[in-house]
């Protein structure tokens, strides 16, 4: 076959694996400046309607914190056994922890909200998931800003502690992108998907070490070992505010797992798309 | 000739029903990550869109799709595109594709209309320069001038379609698929897209065009192909495809007319209509109250008339009238009092309510005053030079300009005599070419 060739049959894609392997690496390929273009267009469209679209990327977690920080010095709240202080911990916790919704949020909606492409134009399925990607990093990227002057304010600064931070950042994203990529098609078809993911997301926090750290040995810290954003946001905000890494095993088990799991979603997501398109 | 297009035994099946059913969604999504083969069976409220359908398109050729709406001629085309899967079959593709189904898909109507470009290019699969390169040619074949820089949502309809048109004709694939989208902008603009279509064919490239046009098909396509309820009813030369399809148009119309004036302004008659050996006379009951209809205001003629029976004089009248045939309408009602200055209108209406043209009495004051009684009268039209059709004649008899009846009297069809046809009326004419 013609590299302008196509073949469509009832066949699915999953019976053909390399094919279909081949077909998500020439989407992401092909779809590099079309991700890149959705991106620019919706980071525009939501600079149209707001002249403040940056700071509501992070003003709800900053007042989540600042709020924490209150109760904090004021003793209502403990923080637990923490090494750094408590503004530092938990200004990385929130926005850190704002950033995995944001990457598991985003793609859920994606096919519904890009339903007049899908069904219009044939578009590589990874040129959505690059556009979400960069919209997820750009948003982060100020969010990594603001983290670099609360670093600065606390003198936890370590400039190649976070500059590796920096580098892993992006394993955050993907991360959080595995789990909304694969429930994405689902969603489309049944939106209480989403529903449900967000009712579960906002008590995770919680139960997470974003806003105080979880005591070990009782049921959490065994809990944390299977939440993936625990070990990410306590290795990546150890690694910036005191350029150590807790719990590097953990981290590079995390960081497999996950990855494995968003190359399944990315292969779930790839052959959904024409399904989707007959429903969305 | 190799083939650009290849359809190989394709059906495909859609949910009446979608809401109903999510968990139809959810099973096939299912079935195609675990590698299973979709149902072939229908399941409740299913249906098949497109039913065992084959054919192959040159290259370089031009192939429309005819059918009524719900055909299955837009799904055909989501497939050839790859948009959607088949249930069945195959579809072969070679070349680079680019479907027209809708304008201006992924324009964010915020950006301006040179932001849209760049991300309908994008989406198109052009790179910046290559879209940077057709911007001026974009630009003026869209004829939006400085507009290109306002936001999209500022743009009438007709300049949003034909920035998305010219966007689309100014790229050149091997394969364009275009669903319905030639009707967009003012007639102007319809001619040129159409001749920009033209020119793509004159460039080697294959069209598959869906289009209710026909005339657009005959003169765009060289073949074509019939869907009805999905499945293929006719595949062949376009003109030949076109006429078929018209035709089958023709009867389904007839047969589904030709009773009774029992519109929704008519109650049944109270006597049964005057048969003649012509034709069944058509009887024109009084509607029970006044109203509007898809042709005007209804006066049912309450103490005022009565008995109103209009006849269509024609032979043959159940099978359709032929085109430029003489007409004869005989009337016949009972004035219920005196009136001073009546008159009698029929009024011709398409069946979807255009109004077409009326015959007055008002133009001679041909009746006068009258005592009450049984009025009778006759109108002759001696060339009805309407296209093949459905039509409705309303009369309203007026005492001056009051209404003392309005209602739907009579409906009749024009069949086609195999020529084609096109706006509303069919003109008697010579056509003499002269070669030189």
């Amino acid at each position: 076959m013609g590299p302008s060739e196509a073949i469509y049959s009832a066949e699915s894609q999953a019976r053909s694996p390399g094919r279909t392997l081949a077909a998500m690496l020439g989407g992401l390929r092909s779809g590099r400046y079309m991700g890149y273009r959705l991106f620019l267009r919706d980071i525009r469209g939501d600079y149209a309607r707001s002249r403040f679209a940056v700071i509501w990327d992070f003003a709800e977690p900053l007042v989540i914190a600042l709020v924490f920080v209150s109760l904090y010095q004021s003793g209502v709240i403990s923080s637990g056994d923490i090494d750094i202080p408590y503004p530092a911990f938990v200004a990385f916790g929130v926005l850190l922890w704002q950033t995995f919704v944001d990457a598991i949020t985003l793609p859920l909606e994606v096919p519904r909200a890009s339903r007049n492409l899908i069904t219009q134009l044939k578009i590589a399925p990874e040129s959505l998931l690059i556009a979400v990607f960069l919209r997820v990093g750009f948003s982060a990227l100020f969010r990594i800003a603001v983290l670099l002057l609360v670093a600065l304010w606390t003198n936890t600064f370590h400039p190649l502690g976070f500059a590796a931070f920096v580098a892993l950042f992006p394993a955050l994203i993907v991360c959080g992108m595995a789990i909304g990529v694969l429930l994405a098609p689902f969603n489309t078809l049944y939106a209480d998907v989403g529903r449900v993911v967000r009712i579960v997301l906002r008590p995770l926090m919680f139960a997470t070490p974003v806003l105080w750290a979880i005591p070990r040995f009782n049921f959490f810290s065994y809990a944390l070992v299977l939440n993936p954003a625990a070990t990410l946001i306590t290795n990546l905000r150890a690694l910036a505010t005191q350029a150590v890494l807790p719990e590097p095993l953990l981290l590079v088990v995390t960081s497999g797992v996950m990855g494995v799991v968003f190359v399944l979603g990315w292969f779930v997501f790839h052959v959904s798309i024409p399904i989707l398109a007959e429903r969305v | 000739m190799s083939s650009a297009v290849s359809v190989r035994g394709i059906r495909k099946k859609y949910s009446r029903r979608a809401a109903d059913h999510l968990g139809y969604g959810v099973r096939d999504l299912l079935a195609e990550i675990l590698g299973r083969r979709r149902t072939q069976e229908l399941r409740p409220d299913e249906f098949w869109a497109v039913d065992d359908v084959s054919f192959e398109i040159d290259n370089g050729a031009s192939f429309a799709l005819v059918g009524r709406n719900g055909s299955g001629k837009s799904t055909l085309l989501k497939l050839i595109a790859g948009l959607i899967r088949p249930e069945a079959g195959t579809i072969h593709t070679r070349g680079r594709i680019q479907a027209l189904i809708a304008l201006g898909a992924g324009f964010n109507p915020l950006l301006s209309g040179r932001e849209n470009v760049f991300v309908a290019g994008a989406l198109l699969g052009l790179s910046r320069q290559q879209t940077e390169g057709l911007l001026d040619a974009i630009i003026d074949f869209a004829e939006i001038g400085d507009f290109i820089d306002s936001p999209v949502r500022t743009y009438s309809s007709g300049m949003y379609a034909r920035l998305g048109f010219s966007l689309a004709v100014n790229l050149e694939p091997d394969v364009l698929l275009i669903d319905e989208i030639l009707s967009v902008g003012d007639f102007g603009f319809q001619n040129k897209c159409f001749g920009r279509l033209s020119q793509l064919k004159k460039n080697g490239i294959t069209i598959v065009l869906v289009s209710h046009s026909h005339t657009r098909i005959i003169q765009l396509c060289d073949r074509a192909l019939w869907l009805h309820d999905g499945k293929p009813r006719e595949i062949g030369g376009a003109q030949d495809v076109v006429r078929s399809y018209l035709d089958f148009l023709d009867v389904e119309k007839t047969s589904a007319t030709l009773k009774p004036a029992a519109k929704p302004d008519a109650k049944p008659a109270a006597k049964p209509a005057p048969a003649t050996k012509e034709a069944p006379a058509q009887k024109a009951a009084p509607a029970s109250d006044a109203g509007e209809s898809p042709y005007g205001p209804i006066h049912p003629g309450d103490g005022m008339v009565d008995d109103v029976t209009v006849e269509i004089a024609h032979q043959g009248l159940a099978g359709g009238l032929p085109m430029h045939t003489q007409l004869r309408l005989r009337f016949s009602f009972r004035l219920l009092r005196e009136v001073d200055g009546l008159n009698v209108t029929f009024a011709f209406y398409r069946v979807d309510g255009l109004h077409l043209t009326s015959i007055s009495t008002l133009n001679g004051d041909l009746a006068g005053a009258i005592h009450g009684g049984r009025v009778e009268g006759e109108i002759e039209i001696d060339d009805l030079h309407l296209v093949p059709g459905h039509y409705v004649v309303v009369m309203p008899i007026h005492e001056r300009h009051s209404y003392l009846y309005r209602g739907t009297v009579a409906e009749f069809v024009v069949r086609g005599d195999g020529a084609l046809t096109w706006g509303l009326t069919d003109f008697p004419h010579r056509i003499e070419i002269r070669r030189s």
